[in-house]
């Protein structure tokens, strides 16, 4: 029985609210977007009750198709970039002193409770033509003349990473961290140097953690849109800002809405897809 | 084969683990570190594993100083307490993962896998995942995997502790067996004595990090050097032995006096074992009585706890013809000759 059902059958009360309110909150406005999806707009782009699949043929055209490539490309180059930069801290966070490693989890944290906006806005200032960085470069000497750093795919690719990096070093984290010391101690006792230790036993154990991470990171870097506006200019288009110009500027919610069903269906694939490999490799993902 | 020399060790600052220490074990010996938990034994072994380095001191293995070797390059393999096998390996992986690092062909990693997994009893399991053995076949993995390297000296770090009783008793005749054929030196750290005596050669007894006492298990029984040893190898009667002026060798003790010839001490405590108490039929021929406060039969042996003048608990232990005369409540004649008396180091 699942813990669901327990909770439902001794406190029905506790969970029919909880049920509602998902049901309200989430599966409602899901319903309308599905059911918005398969509507179409007239000329002054508003919406009308004439039912039809134009919006999902659409969506195969070959263009629109690239713009959600795209996308996936960018989440997988962040993904792997978060994994890269988050994994070595997690590593050197869960072999850190006992009581440094809540001080040293809250510094990771602690940025995060600024709103991503105003950090995204802190970048640009760094960034910009006469940003921070260009004028300290220039005033070193390094440099003559002010770089671009800013409206290109780096800075989009270095806002997104900057942004999701604690969705990859928590969960990485938690696996090294549930890693049995007497483990590394066995493998360097049958002869493994600290490169071996990593690769044939730290980083296979932590597996669990890496996946949960990449989902965790991939699947919100899929709908991010004001990072690559701000960072990118505005020039990249990303199914995420995609869609959110269909609701504001194009006028053309239908075929928004038909875009972010699609959306959510390949996320849920992807999800599927990561835990089935995940379950077969027996290794155990925690998104929670 | 191995030496340790005057090896300390700190954890935190000037917490000694270890004092001092000196050991020389000799090849193909069964060597037991016996102690009561916290008195440094399993960090001796991962000083000599080289997964710590000492403070003061030096390791020698084969005449090669390695105190500052690291433990991937010493001849040198461990079984640990929890037997630490790889989750993400199958049997067969964990046991071929040193050889797999030391760069060994497959079929010759292939040969000696099989090789090690017939010598442990465990052919056919090279597929299964750790997850699905038992804590007896764990521990057989856990013994290829360190063998299959063929080290010069293997580690155990309270191999028994984690399995049943009956299991325990007929992996402790195995791993002797095994370390008979195989002719390598074993060192074992254990805290229960039984094991120590049934399976080394020789047991080291440590105390708060130093070597209390380093014997055969017979020596070790026989000749406690300290209340410790005694108290801590085999179950003991103390008592204190003070001179009789005027007497040549006349000691009194707690419940009479007693001749004991060959001691020069003016007053020493000493152990006795509960065997070496006899019975007697009446009081005369007796050292001294006992009130008879419990009857354990044991088969062979029937184990009495008593009570003497005084309230002195004693225990004693009599071939069990003796049963079922002696009951809860009765009172007991008995005494020990000078022989039995165990004179322990101040």
């Amino acid at each position: 029985m699942s813990l669901f059902s327990k909770i439902n059958r001794v406190f029905p009360f506790l969970v029919q609210p909880g049920t509602l309110w998902l049901l309200l909150f989430t599966g409602l406005p899901l319903l309308v977007v599905l059911n918005l999806s398969f509507l179409s707009r007239n000329s002054y782009g508003r919406v009308v009750y004439e039912y039809t699949i134009a919006n999902y043929t659409r969506l195969l055209q070959w263009e629109e198709l690239l713009i959600i490539l795209r996308s996936m490309w960018l989440s997988l180059e962040v993904t792997l970039l978060c994994l890269l930069f988050g994994y070595p801290l997690a590593l050197f966070l869960s072999r850190a002193a006992r009581r440094l490693q809540p001080f040293l989890l809250l510094l990771v944290i602690v940025p995060f409770w600024t709103s991503s906006l105003v950090r995204t806005y802190a970048w640009i200032t760094i960034l910009q033509t006469e940003g921070l960085l260009n004028s300290f470069l220039m005033s070193v000497g390094w440099t003559s003349e002010p770089l671009t750093l800013l409206y290109n795919h780096g800075a989009i690719l270095l806002g997104m990473t900057y942004n999701f990096l604690p969705f990859m070093i928590l969960p990485v984290y938690a696996s090294l961290q549930k890693l049995d010391p007497t483990l590394i101690d066995a493998a360097r006792d049958l002869g493994a140097s600290s490169l071996q230790v990593l690769l044939r036993i730290i980083l296979p154990l932590s597996k669990g953690g890496i996946i949960s991470g990449a989902i965790l990171v991939f699947i919100p870097a899929l709908g991010y849109f004001f990072i690559p506006d701000l960072m990118g200019g505005n020039r990249v288009i990303l199914v995420s800002n995609h869609i959110s110009l269909r609701f504001t500027q194009a006028r053309d919610w239908p075929y928004g809405a038909a875009l972010s069903v699609a959306l959510i269906v390949l996320t849920l694939l992807l999800i599927a897809m990561f835990l089935r490999w995940s379950k077969r490799s027996g290794e155990k993902v925690e998104l929670a | 084969m191995i030496g340790l020399r005057h090896i300390a060790k700190a954890y935190r600052g000037d917490e000694f683990v270890i004092r001092d220490f000196n050991l020389e074990v000799s090849a193909g010996e069964f060597l037991a570190l016996l102690g009561p938990s916290g008195c440094g034994k399993t960090t001796l072994l991962r000083l000599i594993a080289g997964l710590e380095t000492p403070d003061r001191g030096e390791i020698l293995i084969d005449g090669r100083d390695v105190t500052h070797v690291p433990a991937e390059q010493r001849p040198v393999n461990t079984v640990f307490q929890n037997y630490a096998l790889f989750p993400h390996m199958t049997v067969g992986q964990n046991i071929a993962f040193a050889l797999k690092i030391r760069k060994f062909s497959k079929i010759e990693i292939q040969t000696a896998v099989q090789e090690i997994l017939n010598k442990v009893h465990l052919s056919g399991y090279e597929n299964r995942w750790p997850r699905e053995l038992s804590g007896g076949q764990k521990q057989r993995v856990a013994l290829a995997r360190a063998l299959v390297n063929k080290p010069k000296v293997l580690l155990l770090d309270e191999p028994m502790a984690a399995l049943d009783e009956n299991l325990r008793r007929k992996m402790q005749l195995e791993l002797k067996e095994l370390q008979r054929d195989l002719g390598i030196t074993f060192i074992m750290v254990t805290h229960d004595q039984d094991e120590a005596l049934a399976m080394a050669d020789r047991v080291a007894l440590l105390n708060a990090g130093s070597l209390e006492q380093i014997g055969t298990p017979a020596e070790l029984y026989n000749h406690p050097r300290s209340e410790f040893a005694a108290r801590f190898v085999g179950e003991n009667n103390f008592f204190n032995f003070e001179k009789v002026a005027g007497g040549m060798y006349l000691y009194q003790f707690e419940l009479g006096r007693l001749e004991i010839p060959g001691v020069r001490k003016e007053n020493f405590r000493a152990a006795v074992r509960p065997e070496s108490i006899k019975l007697h039929p009446t009081a005369e021929t007796a050292l001294f009585s006992v009130q008879v406060q419990s009857v354990i039969f044991k088969g062979a042996t029937i184990v009495m706890n008593g009570r003497a003048a005084q309230g002195i608990a004693i225990l004693a232990e009599f071939s069990s013809t003796a049963w079922p005369a002696i009951r809860e409540g009765d009172t007991v004649y008995l005494s020990f000759s000078a022989g039995d008396v165990i004179v322990l180091e101040d």
